[in-house]
C-alpha cells in the first residue's frame, strides 16, 4: 500500500517536470537559452497567489470547471498500473473509465470555453470537440487490441501480464498499437501537429483557446490538470508499451520507469521540432492513422490468432 | 387478456418511471396549450394505450392499443395546428401506419384463426413455420420503423419536436421503448436465430447510431436536436442486442446474456435521460418561445435549476463515468470485446467496425451536446427573449427534478436494476458473475470491472479535497470584461451552434451535402468577374433525399403508368388480366413448393416476352 502511494506522488510530483522538460528540450534544441525544467512548479506557485478575475458574462460554470477537469485526472492517476512488480493496484476499475474520466474532463474544459462569451473560447471548444471526436474511437480500438494481446482489460493487470510473459508471437501488432496509442498521445495532449502549446495565434490554438480567459489560481489548476494528463498518457505508454524493467527490484524500477518518462517527453519534443502544426483540417488525416493502426493491430491480432 | 408475465411488468415499471415526472411537468406546462380538453385527453389515452401494449396477451387487443398508440400520438403532435406541425403529422401518420401493415401480416401469418389467440400459441407457430426470415423482417420492419431505425428513421426528426414538450419527452422516452419492447417479445418468440439476423440487427443499429448522431450535430432546432439523439440510442441498444443474437446464435448464453442486459439496461437509461432533456428544452422553448438554439445563450443564468437538469442529462448521454449513460455504453462495449472468443474468423473481424461506429458515436455525442448545452446556457443572450426569460414554474420544476432522480437512481442503484433486468429476459442467470460483491461490476470475461459508486465518491472527495485547498489559499476575486484581445465581446461576436459544429459539418461534408449557390454579381446589367456565393446550412437528410423522394418519384411514374393504361382499349384490359393470371400461377408456385433461382429466372423472362409483346406492344 505504501507502496503504492509513493508511486502515486511520484508520477503527481514528476509530471509538471516533464512539460517543462519538453519546453526546455526544445529551447536548447532551437539554440535559444533554455528555461530550467522546474519551471512549471514556479509558474504553479506564482499563479496560486494571483487574483482571480472573472468574466462579467461568465457564470457558475466557469466557478466550478476548474474543479471538475481536474479532480477527473487525479482520480485517473490512481487507477493507473503499478510501475513495478508487487506494487498495489487499483482491479476495481478498467481502461474504458478511464478514457470516460479524461473525456469528463475535456467536456468540462469545452465548457470552459464556451462560458465566457469570448469568440476565442467558442473557437477553441469548437476544435477540441472535432478532434476529440475523432480521437475516442482510435482510442477505444487501440485499447481493445492491447487488452487481447495482454488478457485483460484492467490496467493493472494488462501491464503485469504484458511485463512477465510478453507476448512475442503478437509484436507485430503490439507495435502497431504502440504506434496508434503515441498518435494518440500527442493528439489528447495538444503537442505540435495538433496544437501548439505554446502560441497565442488564433490559427493555431486549440487548448489555450478554450483557458484564455482563466486566470490566477483556478489556471494554476487547469496547467496542473494539464501537465498531470500528459504524466497519465506518458505513464500508460511506459507501462503498456515499453513493458521492461518493472520486474527489477524497485529502486532500479522507479529509475527506469523516470527514464521511460525523460525518453517519451524527448521523443515528443523531437517531433515537435521537426514538424509543423498540421492545419486543422489536416488533423483526421494524423487521426486516421492512428485509427487504421490501431484496426490492423487487431487485425492481425485475430489473423495470427492466440 | 392481459397478462403480467414479467417483461411486461419490466416495461410496465420503465413506463410508469418515465409517466409520473411527465404528469408534474404537463401540469406546469398546461397553460401553454389553447386546447386543453383535447390536449387531456388524448394525453391521457395515450399513456392508457402505452400500457395497454405493454400489458396485452392477445393479438387485437395488442394491435387495438398499439393502433390507439399511434392515434393520439398523431393528435397530440396536432396540438397545435401550425403549417409545419400539420406536414409532420401527415408524415407520421402515414410511417406508422407503413409499420402497422408489416406488423398486421406478422400476426396474421401467426394467429391461425383466431384474432384472440394468445402470445404463448404464436411459440409452436413461428418454429414450424417455413421462412422464419419471413417472419423476423416483418417484425424488424413493422416495430423498428417505430422505434425509429435508419433508414426508417426520417419522420421522427420532424414527428417528436412537433408536439407539446411533455409529449415529445413521452414520445421520445416512452413510445420508443414500447415499439423495443414489443420487438424484444417477438423476438423471443423463435427457438433459434440465425446468424443473419444479429448481424443485420448490429448493422442497423451501427448505422443508425452514426447517422443519428451526424444529423443531430448539423441540427440547429433543439427539440430536433434531441429527437435525432434518440435515433442514435435507438441505434446503441440495438447494437446490443445484435451482439446479444449473435451470441446466443454461436451457443455462448452467458455472453449473450450479458448484452441483452446491457441493453434492455440502455433503454432504460435513454427513456430517463432522454424525458429530461426534453422537459428541460421544453422549459427553454416555454420561456423563450423559440426552438432555434441560435436564440438562446446564457440561459444559466435566468434558469439555474433547468440548466442543471440538462447538464445532468447531457452528462449522461454523453456517455460520461460515472453516470448511468456511461454504464450502459460500457456494458455494451464489454460484451463486444468479449466477441475474440468466437471462432469464425469473418464475423470476428466484422466485430471492430461496430466498435469503431460506437466509439465515434460517443465522441460525436460528447461534441454534441457540448454545443447543444454550451449555446443554450452560456454566453451572452442572444436575442430579447432569451434575456427576458424566467425559471419556469414550480410543477414543471418538480417533473424535472423528479426525471433528475430517475437518472441518479438508475446509477446509484444499478446492481438491482441490472438484477431485475436478468431475472425478466429469458436468459441464463448471469447476476452473481456480475456482481461478486454489489459495490462493482464484472464483465463476463477480459478481468473488466466498474464501479460508479466508488468513482463518484473519488470524484467528490477529490474536488472536496481541491476546494478546501483553494479556499485555504483566501484568493481575491474580481469580476471584469471578458479579454477578446482588444475587441469587445457581444453577441455577434461569441460563437454560434453553426459554427461550433463547423469542422464536423465541414468533415462530414460527403454526408450533409451542403448546398451553395454561387450567383455573378452584375454591375447595370453586365456580369462582372466578382461572385458571391451563398451556403445554405440548412442540411436535407441524405435518406429522404436519396431513398424516400426516389420512392416518391417511382411511386409517381407508377400510377402515370397505370394511368395511361386505364385509357387502353378492351384487348390491351384481357392481355393485363392473362400476364395477372400467369404473374398468381407462378408465385403461387414459388412460395408453396421449393425455390429453384433457375425456374423463377424463366418464369420473369416468360413474363417479360409477355409484358413487352403484348402490354407495351411493338414501337411504330
Amino acid at each position: 500500500m505504501i507502496n503504492y502511494i509513493l508511486s502515486i506522488l511520484l508520477i503527481f510530483l514528476i509530471s509538471p517536470f516533464l512539460t517543462g522538460l519538453i519546453k526546455s528540450f526544445k529551447m536548447y534544441m532551437l539554440f535559444k537559452k533554455p528555461l530550467s525544467p522546474f519551471q512549471p512548479y514556479i509558474d504553479f506557485m506564482k499563479l496560486i497567489k494571483k487574483e482571480v478575475i472573472y468574466s462579467k458574462e461568465a457564470s457558475i460554470i466557469s466557478r466550478i470547471s476548474p474543479f471538475l477537469i481536474l479532480a477527473p485526472i487525479i482520480v485517473v492517476v490512481f487507477l493507473l498500473p503499478p510501475i513495478y512488480k508487487g506494487s498495489y493496484y487499483i482491479s476495481f476499475m478498467d481502461a474504458f473509465t478511464i478514457t470516460g474520466l479524461l473525456s469528463l474532463s475535456t467536456f468540462f474544459l469545452m465548457l470552459l470555453g464556451l462560458d465566457s462569451a469570448s469568440s476565442f473560447g467558442g473557437i477553441g471548444s469548437s476544435r477540441e470537440a472535432f478532434i476529440s471526436a475523432l480521437v475516442e474511437p482510435a482510442m477505444i480500438l487501440t485499447i481493445f487490441a492491447v487488452s487481447l494481446m495482454a488478457k485483460s482489460i484492467g490496467l493493472g493487470s494488462a501491464a503485469i501480464n504484458l511485463a512477465t510473459h510478453f507476448p512475442t508471437h503478437h509484436a507485430a501488432s503490439f507495435i502497431l498499437a504502440g504506434i496508434a496509442f503515441f498518435i494518440l498521445l500527442i493528439a489528447e495532449n495538444g503537442r505540435i501537429p495538433v496544437d501548439n502549446p505554446e502560441t497565442h495565434l488564433e490559427l493555431t490554438m486549440v487548448h489555450e483557446a478554450m483557458i484564455l480567459d482563466t486566470t490566477g489560481a483556478n489556471l494554476a489548476l487547469i496547467e496542473t490538470a494539464g501537465a498531470l494528463k500528459f504524466g497519465v498518457f506518458a505513464t500508460l505508454f511506459a507501462t503498456l508499451f515499453l513493458p521492461f524493467g518493472a520486474n527489477l527490484c524497485w529502486c532500479l524500477a522507479v529509475t527506469v520507469f523516470i527514464l521511460k518518462l525523460i525518453l517519451i517527453s524527448l521523443v515528443v519534443g523531437w517531433i515537435e521540432i521537426n514538424t509543423a502544426k498540421l492545419r486543422l483540417f489536416k488533423v483526421p488525416n494524423l487521426l486516421g492513422i492512428a485509427m487504421i493502426f490501431g484496426f490492423l493491430s487487431l487485425v492481425t491480432f485475430y489473423i495470427v490468432g492466440v | 387478456m392481459f397478462s403480467f408475465n414479467p417483461l411486461s411488468v419490466l416495461f410496465l415499471f420503465l413506463i410508469l418511471l418515465g409517466v409520473i415526472p411527465n404528469l408534474f411537468y404537463m401540469s406546469g406546462y398546461l397553460n401553454h396549450i389553447k386546447r386543453k380538453t383535447h390536449f387531456l385527453i388524448n394525453y391521457f389515452t395515450f399513456i392508457i394505450s402505452m400500457i395497454g401494449v405493454v400489458l396485452s396477451n392477445e393479438v387485437l387487443v395488442f394491435l387495438f392499443f398499439w393502433e390507439l398508440m399511434s392515434l393520439t400520438s398523431w393528435q397530440l403532435i396536432l396540438t397545435e395546428a401550425k403549417e409545419e406541425n400539420v406536414k409532420a403529422a401527415r408524415f407520421y401518420f402515414f410511417m406508422t401506419h407503413f409499420g402497422f401493415v408489416f406488423i398486421l401480416l406478422f400476426f396474421l401469418l401467426l394467429s391461425g384463426d383466431s384474432l384472440f389467440s394468445d402470445f404463448e400459441s404464436f411459440k409452436q407457430t413461428a418454429n414450424n413455420f417455413k421462412y422464419p426470415s419471413l417472419l423476423f423482417f416483418l417484425i424488424t420492419i413493422g416495430f423498428l420503423s417505430k422505434a425509429g431505425v435508419v433508414p426508417l428513421h426520417v419522420w421522427l426528426p420532424y414527428a417528436h419536436p412537433a408536439a407539446p414538450s411533455p409529449v415529445s419527452a413521452l414520445m421520445s422516452g416512452v413510445m420508443l421503448k414500447v415499439a423495443i419492447y414489443a420487438f424484444l417479445k417477438f423476438l423471443f418468440i423463435f427457438n433459434h436465430w440465425p446468424i443473419e439476423w444479429g448481424v443485420i440487427i448490429l448493422v442497423l443499429g451501427a448505422l443508425s447510431a452514426l447517422v443519428g448522431v451526424l444529423y443531430a450535430l448539423s441540427e440547429h432546432d433543439i427539440k430536433a436536436l434531441l429527437a435525432n439523439h434518440s435515433v442514435e440510442n435507438i441505434g446503441i441498444i440495438l447494437i446490443a442486442f445484435g451482439v446479444a443474437m449473435i451470441f446466443m446464435t454461436l451457443n455462448m448464453p452467458t455472453l449473450s446474456a450479458f448484452a441483452f442486459i446491457a441493453g434492455v439496461y440502455h433503454t432504460f437509461n435513454h427513456m430517463s435521460f432522454k424525458a429530461l432533456l426534453f422537459m428541460s428544452a421544453g422549459s427553454v422553448l416555454y420561456e423563450t418561445h423559440t426552438k432555434n438554439i441560435e436564440k438562446y445563450g446564457g440561459l444559466i443564468k435566468n434558469m439555474p435549476i433547468t440548466a442543471f437538469m440538462f447538464l445532468i442529462a447531457a452528462i449522461s448521454i454523453s456517455a460520461l463515468p460515472p453516470t448511468n449513460g456511461f454504464l450502459s455504453e460500457w456494458m455494451i462495449f464489454q460484451s463486444m470485446l468479449s466477441s475474440s472468443g468466437i471462432d469464425n474468423l469473418a464475423l470476428k473481424l466484422s466485430f471492430p467496425f461496430a466498435i469503431f461506429a460506437l466509439a465515434l458515436t460517443g465522441g460525436l455525442a460528447i461534441a454534441c451536446f457540448v454545443k447543444a448545452f454550451g449555446i443554450t446556457f452560456l454566453g451572452l443572450h442572444r436575442s430579447t427573449n432569451a434575456k427576458h426569460a424566467k425559471e419556469v414554474n414550480r410543477l414543471m420544476q418538480i417533473g424535472q427534478i423528479l426525471m433528475s432522480v430517475v437518472v441518479i437512481s438508475l446509477m446509484l442503484f444499478f446492481p438491482f436494476i441490472i438484477k431485475l433486468i436478468n431475472s425478466s429476459l429469458p436468459i441464463e442467470n448471469i447476476y452473481s458473475k456480475l456482481f461478486p460483491t454489489i459495490w462493482t461490476m464484472h464483465s463476463i470475461s477480459n478481468n473488466g470491472a466498474v464501479s460508479p459508486i466508488y468513482l463518484l465518491g473519488a470524484l467528490i472527495i477529490v474536488s472536496a479535497l481541491i476546494l478546501i485547498y483553494y479556499k485555504s489559499l483566501k484568493i481575491k476575486e474580481r469580476i471584469y470584461h471578458t479579454w477578446a484581445c482588444g475587441y469587445n465581446t457581444n453577441v455577434k461576436s461569441q460563437y454560434s451552434a453553426t459554427g461550433f459544429a463547423g469542422p464536423i459539418r465541414r468533415f462530414f461534408a460527403w454526408l450533409y451535402k451542403p448546398e451553395i449557390h454561387t450567383q455573378t454579381q452584375t454591375l447595370a446589367g453586365h456580369k462582372t468577374k466578382f461572385s458571391t456565393s451563398m451556403y445554405e446550412v440548412h442540411v436535407k437528410p441524405l435518406f429522404e433525399k436519396s431513398l424516400y423522394d426516389g420512392v416518391k418519384k417511382l411511386i409517381n411514374l407508377i400510377t402515370l403508368f397505370v394511368y395511361r393504361l386505364s385509357h387502353f382499349e378492351k384487348e390491351r384490359y384481357i392481355v393485363l388480366i392473362f400476364n395477372l393470371i400467369i404473374l398468381v400461377l407462378f408465385s403461387f408456385r414459388v412460395f408453396y413448393h421449393e425455390i429453384s433461382w433457375g425456374n423463377i429466372l424463366l418464369e420473369m423472362v416468360v413474363m417479360a416476352i409477355f409484358i413487352k409483346i403484348l402490354i407495351i406492344g411493338d414501337k411504330k
